[in-house]
């Protein structure tokens, strides 16, 4: 299981920020909703909304992408010496 | 409850029956008329019949009519339901035939939506954890495709070892047959029981040392099935948390290469096979980082300790799923 432990972390903190994400984006969206529905019209406000998400999601990815590289990066070079 | 418990487990028996027995007649005719693979972790490198996804898809397909039995109502969504996975099964079979590239694969599988956006098979109000439903009916549609493409490709792009697909994919659909039951989407969550049959199925063939491959037909298929279920059953969030295997390992992929990619395009392999026959990661940077590589990193690994330890992440991810649909008003 050794080989695995990095990973199985990297899902469960994956799976944390997933929902803290989740409650942050429809936490604020009755807000922005309310905002902009007045002013633009529903259409640009999904536009609006889902592109505000989709940059969140993308940053998460992003971050995410970045730890589990930098952890395999690391585990590639305290590996012991390869089978050849 | 008697009549969902019967439903269940006559549509589990119909599409684990089914694809058992079509996996020997699908998997000898595939072999006589050439439709070979070479199983490249392997030191002898043999020969294994490819597309005997094609037993799932008809395994799958038989199963859902058992569902259609017990819950007419239903009938609307399950045709939807088998609609949208013979396309993205039909893409992965042309893929075979004819090639048609990894830009416009997704694009192609995304076309399965139409069922489902054509006659109407989804509700967009999804439920998120803790906050309730959410009004989503402008931007719902438009992510149905992209959802479909992103499930089939995961599911594709996992396709790497012996039983890797089926393994991942069998406790990825349990844990969202369960999370539809924790919601109450009994019929969706029959549906799924039949897809849970038919990956059983195919595991016993397909697990270490295969004896067939499911191909593009079956991942793809696969990938779809599970896509247009989260939709049916009303179950999305809990279904991208079953999948973080699949899509955690697409996602690096992509990243590392940086566009979407087939397996036989990159010169060097994520993954190499050591005399004993032992697998172990590539250590040159230009090799894409996938989650093979990433549980390879610590050490070299028999093939099927890879499959074990990737279908163990996917236990991790359905027991996540499951907490995740419980904390979903």
């Amino acid at each position: 299981m050794r080989a695995i432990i990095g990973l199985v972390l990297i899902i469960i903190l994956v799976w944390i920020t997933m929902l803290i994400g989740l409650v942050v984006i429809f936490a604020t969206l009755p807000f922005l909703i309310s905002t902009l529905s007045a002013y633009i019209g529903r259409v640009w406000e999904s536009v609006i909304v889902v592109g505000i998400a989709s940059v969140l999601v993308l940053i998460w990815l992003f971050i995410w992408k970045g730890l589990a590289f930098r952890y395999f990066i690391k585990s590639l070079a305290r590996r012991q010496p390869q089978r050849t | 409850m008697l009549k969902e418990i019967l439903s269940i487990a006559c549509t589990l028996a119909v599409g684990f029956a089914i694809t058992l027995l079509l996996i020997p007649p699908v998997s000898r005719f595939m072999y006589r008329h050439g439709v070979v693979g070479a199983d490249v972790h392997k030191k002898d490198r043999p020969l294994i019949p490819e597309m005997c996804g094609v037993a799932v898809v008809l395994g799958v397909t038989a199963s859902t009519s058992v569902v259609g039995l017990f819950y007419s109502q239903y009938t609307l969504k399950i045709v939807a339901f088998v609609a949208a996975t013979a396309i993205a099964g039909a893409v992965g079979a042309l893929d075979r035939l004819t090639s048609i590239g990894p830009r416009l694969k997704p694009v192609l599988v995304a076309l399965g939506a139409a069922p489902i956006l054509i006659l109407a098979a989804y509700f967009p109000y999804p439920s998120f954890p803790f906050m309730g439903g959410a009004r989503l009916t402008i931007v719902y549609p438009i992510l149905i495709p992209i959802a479909l493409a992103v499930t089939a490709n995961s599911v594709n792009m996992l396709d790497v070892f012996n039983g890797s697909m089926s393994g991942t994919c069998s406790v990825a659909t349990a844990a969202i047959v369960i999370c539809m039951l924790i919601r109450g989407s009994v019929e969706a969550a029959t549906l799924a029981a039949g897809l849970l049959g038919g990956l059983l199925a195919f595991h016993l063939y397909n697990r270490y040392p295969a004896r067939v491959f499911g191909g593009d037909v079956g991942s793809l298929y696969v990938g779809a099935a599970i896509g247009v279920l989260a939709i049916l059953g009303r179950v999305e969030v809990a279904a991208v948390t079953a999948m973080m295997p699949q899509i955690m390992n697409a996602f690096y992929g992509l990243a590392a290469v940086g566009r979407l990619y087939e397996r036989k395009e990159i010169s060097t392999r994520p993954v190499r096979v050591l005399p004993d026959g032992w697998l172990d990661a590539n250590t040159d940077s230009k090799a894409p980082i996938t989650l093979a590589r990433m549980i390879l990193a610590k050490g070299p690994l028999r093939e099927h300790d890879v499959t074990r330890y990737m279908i163990s992440l996917s236990a991790v991810s359905a027991i996540l799923a499951v907490i995740t649909q419980t904390i979903t008003v």
